[in-house]
């Protein structure tokens, strides 16, 4: 009992500074803003998503400094994303942003009632199936691509596509009116099914000043960049690949993307979300910013003499 | 011998594989599944893929292509160089003509016949001889060659006769790789000069254009020495001046869109120092000429459905004259007993192929070749002795189908019946099981049957009965091959191809002798076999270097006395390594060929060979300029090829150490 006396002198004497401490502490909690968690899931650790995800963090942390961020990566290892989606489903995100399909979909099934914002996705119609969903898609429009094959190759006439009916007629009807206007011949060269490709490589060296490379599934693929950038190569045919990494192999020239003005435009996508506007209210987009890349050993084989600023003006160069 | 070879591919391995690894690619995630894979994984360069990896393991066949590069780097001369680097194959020459054997079949006599050679899809092989040249004779300057593509094994059940032992697919560039004018001279030993001027072009509207035209003269090695003639009434066994080789050749080419016009013209007029047919020895006067052209139209169409169609309507004409010179003396009567021979053949076909039920690909054909001229004439300044213009007529139909039977497995199953005037109908199939567990592992096994039909020389050719008679009973003969094939990438720069094969051969055609009257005559003969094995490692780096070895065994005999065939070495080795020597300046072309003796018509042996042959091209001294020097037979090694029925040389002796110097230089 002896000692009982002195602590709770001591307790007395510290009282006050114990009331205004607390008191300190009340105010500190009523914040000015809420504190957003927000889940950054990414299908890759590429390059290109590291960049998206820095240039969606800049953007953010201008207007929400305090925005609490979980940046999740999922690996081509099944298990491993297993285990990250794990992880990821004990937290209770306020709004998510994800970066390409398999991250999206996950993301979206897991948390369909949470406002994403999406990209580095081909596919616009994973935008579409959510109401919680938004965000900017990769494909630039038809007549973004013809300028800048105009401007790249000023004497090709004869664009040809390779593509499944099945799968882009949507498209191809579109770039066939988009063609037109940019006064280009379009012949589109329907490939149904892996084994009908030969001959339709065949007929674009028989046709086309260029083979045009746009996303389709049954064209393109692991299995066929071989023999589509041989076959082109062989014959002499400019291909506009579908990324700097098809120009890197051999394909004369891409469009690419501003990675971290795709995160730019993706954060100010999540900004207006956090303060308020509904997703259903922020259309998706397409990349505000547009680069390019180009092979200088294609052209080269090619025998093409590119105008010298379109040298200078690309991103990247492949010597 | 195969040591040395080895090492030097090892040290070639090492020092291009070591630059390759500095250059690999870190591996491909992909963990971005899904469409945007296509935008972020890396791909394989083309620059150092092998061109056509995907034709030759899909193909029901093995199959080699050499590119224009592989032409340029080892500096070929002739088509003949061209097919001597490949496995399996090897040449013959008489002075006179090369002469191609494959598989350990090289016949004396046979101007090769039993293999098919097509330039862009149209059938060389004229109508009177079915013959093909591969020296200075062959139709196009190597110049016009984008690549050659080499079947082995019979393709009768799509090509019909003379796709015997293979088919030579020659396709020739587009007046796109030129994009401008481009002309070449070449000098070399033995006073060769050869000069080219091209003209390419597409046109923005479609429309795609290739002239050019070639000329080559040569005076030929000068003095000749043979010691069957070696005698002071034959000039001690010296022909002076009688090997002189001279061509000119032109090559047109159109296309728009669908269409293409093709139409080329060949001549070349070649001295005999030889004396074969005991002419005269040492006459200048003994020669030959062979000239041949065509016009090929051709349509190629793919329909919205996939339909591939395809249509070739064409007309060829051949000429050969040979002039050889006898002395009808004593007292001396020098007579040019005169060979004028002219082939005119027309011919369509159209095939169509469609796939059907996802996993076949289906292919109906049809082929007509009308002969209008199978003239043949030997005559001389007193008689004429043979005045033949038979009439023999072809047609033919076909049917293909590539059968999808797993991802993995392809069968490959084709039949083709081909009607001729002259004997009657034969009919030819082929089945390929194409089976690939791995995407680096191939595995082929293969049957064929092919024919070869009698020619209008072989059924009708006599001098009057002087040495030879005709004979029109002649069936065509027939070779089954069985083969297995496995072809392997090893790694992303070096892949391997090993197969093993066994052709049956009935009714050979061959020359011989009726003991009756002693003349010579072409009739259906013993059956033949062969066994045999060809094994190829080949690599290709991105800092340009490329290698290749072959072996191979082929043990070819008369099925009924078991004797080995003559002209077939049992053993070939053949290296061939490129590399750059000066950075993007200077490149090397070193060429190793060792054969095996050869057996001669007499029985005796040629001796084994051993020949090497470098080259070097510099690029980049001047834009547009390539200059290119080769020394071939580097060591100046005596070699021998056996002579044929019609010389009195068992063997003859090649060329030791020549040279050639060439300039190219696109405008």
């Amino acid at each position: 009992m002896k000692r009982l006396f002195p602590l709770l002198r001591n307790t007395l004497r510290l009282l006050p500074l114990i009331l205004v401490l607390s008191a300190a502490s009340l105010v500190s909690e009523v914040p000015a803003r809420p504190q957003p968690l927000i889940l950054i899931v990414s299908s890759s650790q590429l390059p290109p998503y590291q960049q998206v995800v820095q240039g969606f963090n800049n953007s953010l942390k201008q207007r929400f400094p305090e925005a609490l961020i979980n940046t999740f990566f999922l690996d081509h290892d099944l298990m491993k994303t297993q285990a990250t989606l794990l992880q990821i489903k004990t937290r209770h995100p306020d709004t998510l942003f994800t970066l390409g399909t398999k991250a999206t979909q996950e993301m979206q099934a897991m948390f369909p009632d949470r406002p994403q914002v999406v990209t580095m996705i081909l596919d616009g119609q994973l935008l579409e199936h959510s109401q919680q969903s938004t965000g900017v898609v990769l494909n630039f429009p038809p007549k973004v691509h013809f300028d800048w094959l105009r401007r790249l190759l000023p004497e090709a006439k004869r664009v040809c596509l390779l593509y499944n009916p099945a799968e882009n007629a949507p498209l191809f009807a579109e770039l066939e009116k988009a063609a037109k206007n940019s006064q280009l011949e379009l012949y589109g060269i329907p490939v149904e099914r892996l084994a009908q490709l030969p001959a339709a490589l065949k007929s674009v060296s028989r046709h086309g000043d260029i083979l045009l490379g746009l996303p389709d599934k049954t064209v393109y693929s692991s299995k066929t960049a071989k023999a589509i950038l041989l076959s082109t190569f062989r014959n002499r045919i400019p291909f506009a690949g579908l990324s700097r990494y098809w120009v890197k192999a051999g394909a004369l020239y891409a469009l690419d993307w501003d990675y971290l003005d795709l995160g730019r435009q993706c954060g100010e996508m999540m900004v207006q979300i956090l303060e308020g506007t509904a997703v259903a209210d922020i259309a998706p987009a397409i990349p505000a910013a547009v680069r390019y890349v180009i092979n200088m050993k294609t052209a080269e084989h090619l025998r093409l003499t590119l105008d010298p600023s379109v040298v200078q003006e690309a991103t990247e160069v492949f010597q | 011998m195969k040591k040395r070879i080895l090492s030097l591919l090892s040290l070639a391995t090492i020092v291009c594989g070591q630059t390759d690894l500095v250059q690999a690619e870190a591996e491909p995630d992909f963990g971005a599944s899904a469409e945007e894979e296509l935008l972020f994984q890396d791909i394989p360069s083309v620059y150092s893929a092998s061109k056509y990896e995907q034709k030759v393991s899909q193909a029901p066949a093995r199959v080699s292509i050499v590119t224009q590069e592989e032409i340029q780097r080892y500096g070929y001369r002739t088509f003949a160089d061209i097919l001597r680097s490949l496995p399996g194959f090897y040449i013959s020459y008489d002075n006179n003509y090369s002469y191609v054997g494959v598989r350990g079949f090289g016949m004396p006599g046979d101007y090769n016949t039993r293999i098919l050679m097509l330039v862009d899809g149209h059938r060389l092989n004229d109508n009177i001889f079915d013959s093909v040249y591969v020296d200075t004779a062959f139709v196009l300057d190597l110049d016009l060659i984008d690549r050659v593509e080499v079947v082995r094994g019979p393709s009768s059940s799509l090509y019909g006769s003379n796709a015997f032992f293979g088919i030579i697919n020659v396709i020739t560039k587009k007046g796109r790789d030129l994009d401008g004018i481009e002309s070449s001279i070449t000098a070399g030993s033995h006073q060769s000069y050869q000069g080219r001027l091209s003209y390419g072009k597409r046109y923005q509207n479609g429309l795609e254009l290739l002239l050019s035209g070639s000329y080559y003269d040569s005076q030929g090695r000068t003095n000749l020495y043979y010691q069957e003639f070696d005698d002071p009434a034959t000039n001690h066994g010296v022909a002076e001046e009688a090997d002189d080789d001279r061509f000119d050749q032109l090559f047109f080419r159109m296309s728009y869109g669908d269409l293409s016009l093709e139409a080329l013209y060949a001549d070349r007029e070649k001295g005999i120092p030889t004396a074969p047919w005991e002419v005269e020895f040492n006459n200048t006067g003994t020669r030959t000429w062979d000239t041949h052209w065509f016009v090929d139209l051709r349509y190629q169409h793919l329909h919205e459905s996939g339909t591939e169609i395809a249509a070739r309507l064409f007309f060829d004409r051949y000429d050969y004259d040979g002039d050889y010179v006898y002395d009808y003396g004593p007292p001396s009567d020098l007579v040019t007993i005169k060979d004028r021979d002219v082939g005119e053949w027309w011919g369509s076909e159209v095939h169509v192929s469609r796939h059907f039920f996802s996993d076949h690909r289906l292919t109906l054909g049809g082929e007509y070749r009308g002969s209008l001229t199978q003239e043949q004439k030997t005559y001389d300044a007193y008689d004429l002795w043979l005045d033949s213009n038979p009439e023999i007529n072809v047609w033919a139909l076909f049917i293909q189908d590539e059968w999808a039977l797993l991802d993995t497995l392809l069968l490959n199953v084709g039949l083709r019946h081909d009607q001729y005037d002259s004997f009657g109908a034969s009919t030819n199939p082929r089945l390929a099981l194409i089976y690939s567990p791995l995407a680096e592992t191939t595995l082929k096994l293969l049957y064929g049957r092919a024919f070869r039909a009698p020619t209008v020389y072989e059924l009708y050719y006599h001098d009057g009965y002087t040495t030879a008679k005709p004979n029109t009973q002649i069936d065509p003969e027939t070779i089954d091959s069985f083969e297995l094939v496995w072809e392997q990438q090893l790694n992303r720069n070096v892949r391997s191809a090993v197969s093993l094969y066994h052709n049956e051969i009935k009714h050979l055609i061959a020359y011989t002798v009726d003991p009756d009257d002693g003349l010579f005559y072409f009739d259906n003969q013993n059956a033949a076999q062969a066994y045999g094995t060809e094994f190829s490692i080949e690599g290709k780096w991105d800092n340009g270097c490329l290698a290749n070895l072959s072996y191979t065994y082929q043990d070819a005999e008369n099925k009924d006395t078991g004797e080995r065939l003559v002209n077939s070495p049992l053993h070939m080795v053949k290296l061939n390594i490129m590399a750059p020597v000066v950075t993007n300046i200077l490149d090397g072309g070193l060429e190793l060929q060792y054969e095996s003796g050869r057996k001669t018509v007499s029985g005796a042996e040629t001796d084994e060979t051993l020949l090497t042959n470098l080259v070097l091209v510099s690029k980049g001294w001047l834009k547009g300029m390539t200059v290119s020097t080769g020394v071939y037979n580097l060591f100046d090694v005596a070699y021998d090829f056996p002579g044929s029925e019609e010389h009195a040389q068992d063997m003859l002796r090649q060329d030791g150490r020549t040279f050639q110097l060439k300039i190219n230089y696109l405008f």
